[in-house]
């Protein structure tokens, strides 16, 4: 393995020591740092698909829910076997995650484009009404675990599963999917989803199984959407509504994450996350109600003014530095 | 050896045929050049050989096996590689990195670190080592048409299919071009099929055969200098003698 190809990985590793150590240190900033990072997360993940690929799945938020439910169907039948249902719950919702994955990146990962992106705005909702309609996992009134949570885990447990570990975990899957991001543009695969995204029939004449490369990035893109769901939602929260989680608002948010910060860049999900993150969280805390308001043309205008994103605009402009080691 | 072997492909584009029962054969470490003027089925010839286009009828053979209804992406491996007449690099990527790519998912299925050493040795080959850590996107549409090559030869193929890769080059670079070529050919034995719309004289100098097509069809097959001079090609398409 080559070392020096991960160094980009090092410029991480300190913003989130520096997020870390700002969260243990300073009073009531646990919380918004985990905030933070639960955008992070996301838009590392969904780069994973989007950036690397250049397609868009406005069903996204679906491998999300998905592992939010793995994770709850894990706590609700096998909590008798004590902590070892949270590792329970985190394979499970990868699996079904994963699962989902396979069946939607089979049959719309043959489209094209635009056709995709359609083909995938249903998933969601589907997901929703389907939930809903059959009554499965609770239906319209979802689970409420924080009950049956405190019963069996005991209740100083429980607070620290959703208060310090669902954020620790989710600081470690946004860190993980970034890994997995560098080791994918370090390989062949980095290569050819590299080609697909600028032409994909000289791709196909090129040798590159097209259809191939795709779902592996769309998989695992999945999967950490799944260990998200799992780990900020419903081990944080300790409830899922069919509503929540199925919620396109989310897909959105992932999508401006990773414009705004570069799509297929290894460090944009990080400043676009931690970007977004912050100002939607300041600003609702000082225009409440009006917050998206002023969130809207900020966004636009940081895309208008860095069309590829700004960890893409700063690469550009340090592309013969000796900084750009450091820089992905 | 018979490499490369077409029995009578056609194919429809509605009521237009293409392509109209053409057989070819190319040898081991050929020549060849087809010619024929715009429209004349050409570029769909090259799309049912890279796997494009599959046709309505007839076979393809590459080394012995059918690859008719076989994916691009499969026929790659086997040996074939191609260039385009308007030249598609993959804009976001350097030029050393286009190249690389061809020799990562070509026949040659290089690993990363080797396939960029290798695009090195390519580039230089060509002549464009200058250029390989620009963004292909910023390239003169010539400087893109050596890259091109460059990324096609990297792939190592037993085939190299050029597409009008000559045109507006100056005469000094269709030297060391064909040059390059008839190194190839020489030393790995690689067919190398040509075509042209224009520039007849650089085919003079390159092909041992010429095919001409006119309408989908194969007009006339033969040696170079003998098709050229053939009544029946001056006067669909040359126009007067070439030589």
């Amino acid at each position: 393995m080559n070392l020096r190809a991960y160094k980009p990985l090092i410029p991480m590793m300190a913003v989130y020591a520096i997020l870390i150590a700002i969260a243990l240190s300073v009073e009531g900033m646990w919380q918004p740092v985990a905030y933070f990072m639960f955008y992070i997360a996301l838009g590392q993940a969904f780069n994973i698909f989007l950036g690397l690929t250049g397609y868009v799945d406005f069903g996204y938020v679906a491998f999300l829910g998905l592992g939010a439910y793995g994770m709850g169907i894990a706590i609700q039948n096998f909590s008798h076997l004590g902590v070892i249902a949270i590792p329970i719950g985190i394979v499970l919702a990868v699996m079904m995650s994963v699962l989902l994955s396979l069946a939607v990146g089979a049959v719309a990962l043959r489209l094209r484009g635009a056709y995709f992106a359609i083909a995938t705005i249903g998933v969601n909702e589907g997901f929703r009404y389907l939930v809903e309609g059959v009554r499965l996992w609770g239906g319209t009134e979802g689970m409420i675990l924080s009950g049956f949570m405190r019963k069996t885990f005991g209740r100083e447990m429980t607070n620290f599963f959703s208060t310090f570990l669902a954020d620790v975990l989710v600081i470690i899957v946004a860190f993980s999917a970034a890994v997995a991001t560098i080791a994918i543009l370090n390989r062949k695969m980095g290569y050819a989803l590299l080609a697909l995204r600028e032409d994909e029939d000289a791709a196909k004449v090129m040798g590159i199984n097209v259809t191939k490369y795709k779902i592996m990035a769309f998989i695992t893109s999945a999967g950490f959407a799944g260990l998200i769901g799992a780990t900020a939602w419903t081990l944080k929260l300790t409830y899922i509504f069919p509503e929540d989680v199925f919620n396109i608002h989310y897909t959105v948010e992932a999508i401006v994450i990773v414009m705004l910060g570069g799509a297929g860049t290894l460090l944009g999900p990080m400043i676009g996350g931690l970007i977004y993150g912050l100002m939607k969280y300041y600003l609702s805390v000082t225009f409440p109600g009006i917050q998206l308001l002023i969130l809207a043309p900020i966004l636009i205008a940081i895309v208008v003014a860095f069309p590829d994103g700004l960890m893409g605009y700063i690469k550009k402009k340090t592309r013969n530095s000796p900084l750009s080691e450091y820089l992905r | 050896m018979t490499l490369l072997k077409l029995e009578k492909v056609t194919k429809r584009f509605g009521g237009l045929t293409a392509v109209d029962s053409v057989d070819l054969e190319v040898e081991e470490g050929e020549a060849i050049g087809i010619v024929g003027p715009n429209g004349s089925g050409k570029t769909t010839l090259y799309n049912i050989i890279s796997g494009v286009y599959i046709p309505d009828e007839g076979r393809v053979i590459f080394d012995g096996k059918d690859i008719t209804t076989l994916p691009p992406h499969a026929r790659t491996p086997l040996g074939l590689a191609r260039t385009f007449q308007i030249p598609r690099p993959f804009g976001s990527a350097t030029v050393r990195e286009n190249v690389a790519i061809g020799a990562m998912f070509g026949r040659a299925s290089m690993d990363v670190e080797e396939a960029l050493k290798e695009a090195d040795e390519y580039l230089k080959l060509i002549g464009i080592h200058q250029l390989r850590d620009k963004e292909a996107r910023l390239l003169t549409p010539l400087e893109k048409r050596f890259m091109e090559l460059a990324r096609a030869l990297a792939m190592r193929p037993k085939m190299l299919l050029l597409d009008e890769v000559m045109a507006g080059m100056h005469p000094s670079d269709i030297d060391k071009i064909i040059e390059i070529l008839q190194k190839i050919r020489r030393d790995e034995h690689v067919a190398v099929v040509s075509m042209v719309e224009h520039l007849m004289h650089a085919i003079t100098r390159f092909a041992e055969r010429v095919v001409v097509m006119h309408q989908g069809k194969k007009l006339v097959e033969g040696e170079t200098a003998k098709v050229l001079n053939d009544p029946r090609v001056i006067e669909v398409y040359l126009g007067k003698k070439v030589m």
